[in-house]
């Protein structure tokens, strides 16, 4: 609730900052007129005559109206421009005799000579500007208050290619672009249903971006599509330049370290998603989708796990929940056992860490800090490190993390390999945005070790957990299923039983077509 | 929501606020106690005794890694002190070392047979180990038969510390008959409570390492140690109770000596409450074993021997057996057979007659009568029959 | 502007069939098995231990079906009905009391054993106060979230027990079991007592059902929920008595915990099992202490209607703090726990009789 009205109050802001720009730029006029000179002078006055700006004026064979193509090169496929409007309007009454009529001739520009698929008439200035910063061309007659806008996209993008973030050893290797009619043609390839929607906002306040709202329609609960679109209804911003803007924009709770969003690259994740009663959020310019809502134990789930055999699935789940709690834990027990509870270590074990900690100058919390900061670092410097000499960053790395400090005697070697394991164990989570809120969750529970030892564990585990039941994501507890508790999910949370036996959507989805399967299979 | 946020925030700081880590204690700086030695030194005028206590603290540099492989020097020093009582001493072994002693790696406490023979002085010993929440139940207490320190000071040859050596002793050395099971503190704390009298292995410290072997008794009423009990006398006791899984007896059939190795020992009392001065009790004796050693030339297949062999095991058990129960009964007057705890089992309200006066005063215990009777079995020869042959035979 | 609540909805009865268990199991099974087995002989203490457990699953029953008989309404809107409103506040403000107090006897507890088993050095009252905090945060969440609570660590508790049951099958000795049936009566009738006390909190769901949407199989759910530590404690204390043996048990402060010390994994992978047994304990000693406050705090907002939830903890807690840290030594802890308990029982149990037999004779029915 107050939230909301924090929203309310961000609105009335907004709504006297555009009364203000818009008297800044009054100079030109919005509307478009019936002088085609004077309607080209205010799109280049709009735009304050960029070099990339084509304004093509042209006379119609064989008589004497004006027109005029307006375009963005690099935006536009020029062939199309050529050939389909340019061409054909000049060479238009090699075939018959024209109306000398202005409407009549527009009419039949629209309707008969322009032979681009997606083409409509508009009246505004904002629309042409909107249009052309898309890739759209936009032809104006002289003479008529209308516009023809034609969509002539044609930039340079990215192939398909397997996702970088994300591969999979059995699975799809295609993974999504920039372009957002790339990325839906993607989904549509996947899922054939009739049903499968894609719902259009515009987002950013002077970039105006596509943005799409997918689900499907009689399996997504009609409630929670209301949610998303008011929620996405509520963004105000110049521009979202990646999904990353729109989720810290919508989502349920900006404090929370966990994400309540999952992103992905993967058409067939985010296929699987919408079948199971999610929505996905796909904006144009990023190759990152948006799935919500989710839960805790989406975080540790993977495509691969349904296209191994259940038994292998299962395994790879559970290394997956261990690889979490190693992640999590690994360095706080570590310091709890060594700087509070030497009883716990079996005496062998204890007593060789004392003589590897011999001369060790900091106590074990300064210790396990300074590795997973420099760990961190390690991690932060090979992501932005061309990929050629990427692996300078692992030498260097090993080198000094490795040998040097325990050399040196600045750290045990218990130490390295307590850090090395939490590394490793974080890196085998399949989702990044996961992996990242655990290694800050990390530093938590390692501040807690260093207070309380393990009762410092425990408190900030109860405390992480009293977090978790309170969270949700779009509205979903997002400690479903676990709590409030769904048995019927659970064969497909840390188990991930055979193919035939999931035969139901998630509980907690509350999907208005629960069923997903039939256990029997279909008769012969 | 905001509003829980900020208690949350506000909950969180105060949290941190509140750190002093008081309990941090780098392990490196912690002296590792692994063994403990009481001694007695004299006896003062006011009745109270002077005690030292040894501990055998780990020296974890020169343990050494696997790596490094640690150097030649002592892996372990052994710090004495003395007080009247072990909180005193706690307190002078603090100013003797530069680590504070840390107690949760203890694996074996040696009592000096002197302090275990004055009366309560061997419970209240045990107190603080049991008191002490950093102590573990599974201690295992020894009776050494000189100084407790001389034990401690033992330099084992293939490991480092002499506490975890003779914790490995005790563990391995099942397959001895005349041996105890080592002897929790945990047991002792039962004993203790319920007034039992008892055994605790016996250990001494001979030229070149330890001999662990034999019991001392412990009687629970006076609550001190009474005697001893010898190899043969102990392995009578592990017939008796049933504890011993393994272990050899040796046995004669027509003049050569057979060894009979032990695999399965199970012992069944039955006691016979009639009246308080007319107890019988008796003790069945069901061992498996197989032939271990010949050192003679009959043939193992005959059953005619096997039948020898069994008969002879068994006889040798019921005098062993029997060996025991008479020194039990007549020089140690001590029930540490447990008969007691059978009767409070099986016949309460018998128990509860007899129980003041069990293995003391009128001591119902010694004027019980015991029959004792042993059935073996001879599971297998041996891989083979005969390792040599008798020209006689051919 | 509504803030959209998906999926957020009341609780159902299989959560009340958690919640009984996360209240019951607390403090009271470290110490139990010591309570009982030194009233009776032997291993007899399960008999006590299960006769008083039906005793309370019967109660349990009984204070469910009065509570689901007036669904969807506060424990103060029908014990208006039944009985007038004065008296129906002071039972209210009764309630709250006997839940603050057990609050304040878990934090301190806790605090207690934490420092016996877990700490040297650091003091009670830093341990109590960090524990508290936590406590009030949960709290001060949504209702349903502490639900949520239960659910997420109930099964890591009974894992626990489950394991020390497990690991100590080793040192487990039928014999120490033995002498059967030798207790007289009175032992029975003391180490009863002694188990009735170690049951309470039930009193939880005069107030929880009013949250449940549909009650009407309530009772049944709290049944089962009931059974749960009916059957934890039998097995705990049955352990304790065959490890330790009877005289052990009765000797030692916290036999459970204890019990926990005697595992060794196998393995060797750690030691000292009590450490962790005891800190997956602090998860079950929170639930208890959350579901307590948060009772206090549901039947004090029903008083006192224009004060905000956060306005009431505000206050509420220091209290708590207080009444916690006034016990000076161990010894004066324990009478503090024994009195509350006996208090809580005898607060529940009257209440929820006299309730349950003036509704009868004046028929007082939900009116919708």
């Amino acid at each position: 609730m107050v939230r909301g009205s924090f929203f309310k109050r961000n609105k009335d802001k907004k709504d006297k900052k555009q009364e203000k720009t818009n008297n800044e730029q009054e100079n030109f006029s919005i509307e478009i007129g019936k002088d085609l000179e004077k309607n080209l002078d205010n799109i280049r006055k709009m735009l304050d005559k960029p070099n990339d700006l084509i304004i093509r004026e042209f006379t119609i064979r064989h008589s004497d109206h004006k027109g005029a193509l307006v375009f963005i090169d690099g935006l536009v496929d020029k062939d199309v421009i050529n050939n389909r409007i340019l061409l054909r309007l000049q060479r238009v009454n090699e075939r018959r005799d024209l109306p000398s009529s202005d409407s009549k001739l527009f009419d039949i520009i629209y309707r008969e000579i322009i032979s681009v698929s997606d083409i409509q008439r508009s009246k505004t200035l904002d629309d042409v500007s909107n249009a052309i910063l898309y890739g759209g061309t936009a032809f104006y007659l002289d003479g008529i208050d209308d516009v023809l806008i034609m969509d002539t996209k044609g930039w340079e993008s990215r192939s398909i290619e397997e996702p970088m973030t994300e591969p999979v050893i059995r699975g799809p290797r295609e993974g999504f672009v920039e372009n957002l009619r790339t990325n839906m043609v993607l989904i549509r390839r996947h899922i054939q249903d009739p049903n499968l929607r894609f719902k259009t906002h515009q987002i950013g306040r002077r970039s105006k971006r596509n943005l799409v709202v997918t689900y499907i329609d009689g399996i997504t609960h009609p409630d929670l599509l209301k949610e998303i679109n008011r929620r996405l209804k509520t963004i105000d911003m110049d521009d979202a330049p990646e999904s990353g803007y729109i989720e810290q924009w919508i989502e349920d709770s900006f404090l929370s370290p966990f994400p309540q969003f999952l992103n992905t690259e993967r058409p067939d994740r985010v296929a699987f998603s919408l079948l199971e009663g999610k929505v996905a959020i796909l904006l144009d310019g990023t190759p990152f989708v948006l799935i919500a809502p989710i839960s805790i134990g989406n975080a540790l789930q993977s495509p691969e796990d349904y296209y191994e055999r259940w038994t292998i699935g299962t395994l790879l789940r559970s290394l997956r929940y261990l690889a979490a709690f190693i992640a999590i834990f690994a360095p706080a027990l570590y310091i709890a056992l060594v700087s509070f509870h030497q009883g716990m270590i079996p005496s062998k074990l204890a007593f060789s860490i004392a003589a590897t900690r011999d001369g060790v100058p900091f106590p074990a919390f300064v210790e396990a800090f300074l590795m997973g900061v420099t760990m961190e670092l390690l991690r932060e410097a090979g992501a932005r490190l061309p990929k050629t000499i990427g692996q300078t960053i692992g030498i260097v790395g090993g080198l000094v993390i490795g040998d040097a400090a325990v050399q040196a005697g600045v750290v045990s070697p218990i130490m390295v390999i307590v850090v090395a394991l939490t590394a490793i164990a974080s890196f085998s989570l399949p989702a990044y945005s996961v992996a990242i809120s655990f290694r800050l969750i990390r530093f938590g529970f390692m501040f807690a070790a260093a207070i309380f030892g393990l009762y410092g564990i425990i408190i900030a585990y109860i405390m992480v957990n009293i977090h978790i039941v309170n969270l949700k994501s779009i509205g979903v507890p997002y400690s479903a299923p676990f709590a409030p508790s769904f048995f019927s999910d659970w064969k497909d949370l840390v188990l991930r039983a055979p193919i035939q036996v999931l035969t139901k959507r998630p509980t907690y989805l509350k999907t208005t077509d629960p069923e997903s399967a039939n256990k029997g299979g279909q008769k012969t | 929501m905001i509003r829980r946020k900020i208690c949350f925030l506000i909950s969180s700081v105060i949290l941190f606020l509140l750190t002093g880590c008081w309990d941090q204690v780098d392990i490196e700086e912690r002296g590792f106690v692994v063994g403990a030695g009481i001694d007695l030194m004299d006896k003062k005028q006011n009745g109270e005794y002077q005690i030292k206590l040894t501990n055998q603290f780990v020296v974890p540099s020169s343990l050494g890694t696997p790596a490094q492989g640690g150097g030649e020097s002592k892996a372990f020093s052994n710090i004495s002190a003395t007080g009247e009582s072990m909180y005193a001493i706690d307190q002078e072994m603090a100013q003797l070392t530069s680590r504070s002693p840390f107690f949760e790696h203890l694996k074996i406490i040696v009592i000096s047979k002197d302090v275990a023979e004055i009366p309560n002085l061997f419970a209240e010993m045990m107190d603080i180990f049991l008191r002490d929440p950093e102590m573990r139940r599974g201690i295992k207490v020894l009776i050494s038969d000189g100084d407790a320190k001389d034990i401690l000071d033992v330099k084992p040859e293939n490991e480092k510390l002499t506490a975890i050596y003779i914790e490995s002793i005790m563990e391995n050395s099942f397959k001895i008959a005349s041996v105890l099971e080592p002897v929790r503190i945990g047991a002792v704390h039962a004993h203790l409570l319920d007034q039992n009298s008892y055994v605790i292995p016996k250990i001494a410290a001979i030229e070149k390492g330890l001999r662990y072997e034999g019991a001392a008794v412990f009687h629970g009423y006076d609550n001190k140690m009474i005697g001893e009990l010898d190899g043969d006398e102990t392995k009578g006791f592990n017939l008796i109770t049933g504890n011993s899984k393994k272990g050899t007896l040796k046995i004669k059939l027509d003049e050569e000596i057979i060894a009979y190795e032990l695999e399965e020992v199970k012992s069944e009392i039955r006691v016979d409450t009639k009246a308080k001065d007319n107890i019988t009790i008796s003790v069945k004796i069901n061992v498996e074993g197989s032939i271990a050693e010949t050192f003679g030339t009959q043939s193992l297949l005959k059953k005619k021997n096997l039948t020898e062999i069994q008969k002879q095991v068994e006889k040798e058990i019921e005098k062993i057996a029997n060996h025991t129960i008479k020194k039990a009964q007549e020089e140690l007057r001590a029930d540490v057979l447990g008969i007691g705890n059978i009767l409070k089992q099986r016949h309460y309200e018998f128990w509860q007659t007899v129980k003041n006066e069990w293995d003391h005063g009128e001591n119902y215990f010694a004027k019980s009568k015991f029959n004792v009777s042993a059935n073996a079995k001879v599971r297998a020869t041996g891989s083979t029959n005969q390792t040599k042959n008798q020209w006689s035979d051919r | 502007m509504k803030w959209f609540e998906y999926g957020d909805e009341k609780i159902s009865e299989r959560e009340i069939m958690i919640a009984i268990p996360s209240m019951v199991i607390g403090v009271g099974i470290l110490s139990l098995p010591r309570g009982v087995a030194a009233a009776t002989t032997g291993s007899d203490g399960w008999i006590t231990v299960l006769v008083s457990g039906i005793v309370i699953i019967f109660l349990t029953w009984m204070t469910a079906k009065l509570a689901s008989s007036f669904p969807n309404k506060s424990f103060l809107s029908y014990s208006t009905l039944i009985v007038t409103k004065p008296i129906a506040v002071i039972l209210t403000f009764l309630f709250a009391v006997t839940s603050l107090m057990i609050t304040a006897y878990e934090v301190r507890e806790i605090s207690d054993i934490a420092k016996q088993y877990l700490f040297d050095r650091t003091p009670v009252a830093v341990i109590a106060l960090s524990f508290l905090l936590v406590v009030v945060y949960a709290v001060s969440g949504s209702r349903a979230g502490i639900f949520r609570l239960n659910m997420m660590f109930l099964p890591i508790i009974l894992f626990i027990t489950l394991s020390v049951f497990v690991f100590n099958l080793g040192w487990f000795k039928l014999s120490n079991l033995m002498p059967f049936f030798q207790t007289s009566f009175t032992g029975y009738a003391k180490g009863i007592s002694t188990g009735i006390t170690s049951y309470m909190g039930f009193g939880i769901i005069l107030f929880y059902v009013s949250l449940v949407e549909k009650p009407e199989k309530t009772p049944k759910y709290a049944v089962m929920g009931m059974c749960i530590p009916v059957v934890a404690y039998i097995l705990l204390f049955v352990t304790c008595i065959g490890v330790f043996g009877h005289s052990v048990a009765s000797n030692l402060l916290f036999p459970t915990i204890e019990l926990a010390k005697e595992v060794d994994i196998p393995g060797g992978f750690f030691e000292r099992f009590e450490s962790v047994f005891f800190v997956i304990w602090i998860m079950a000693i929170f639930n208890t202490t959350v579901m307590a406050f948060d009772v206090a705090v549901l039947a004090l907002s029903s008083i006192f209607k224009n004060r905000a939830k956060m306005t009431l903890m505000l206050f509420l807690t220091p209290l708590v703090y207080a009444v916690a840290m006034y016990p000076e030594d161990l010894t004066e802890v324990d009478t503090f726990g024994k009195i509350i308990g006996y208090i809580t029982a005898f607060v529940t149990i009257s209440i929820t009789v006299l309730l349950t037999v003036i509704a009868k004779l004046r028929r007082v029915r939900q009116v919708d």
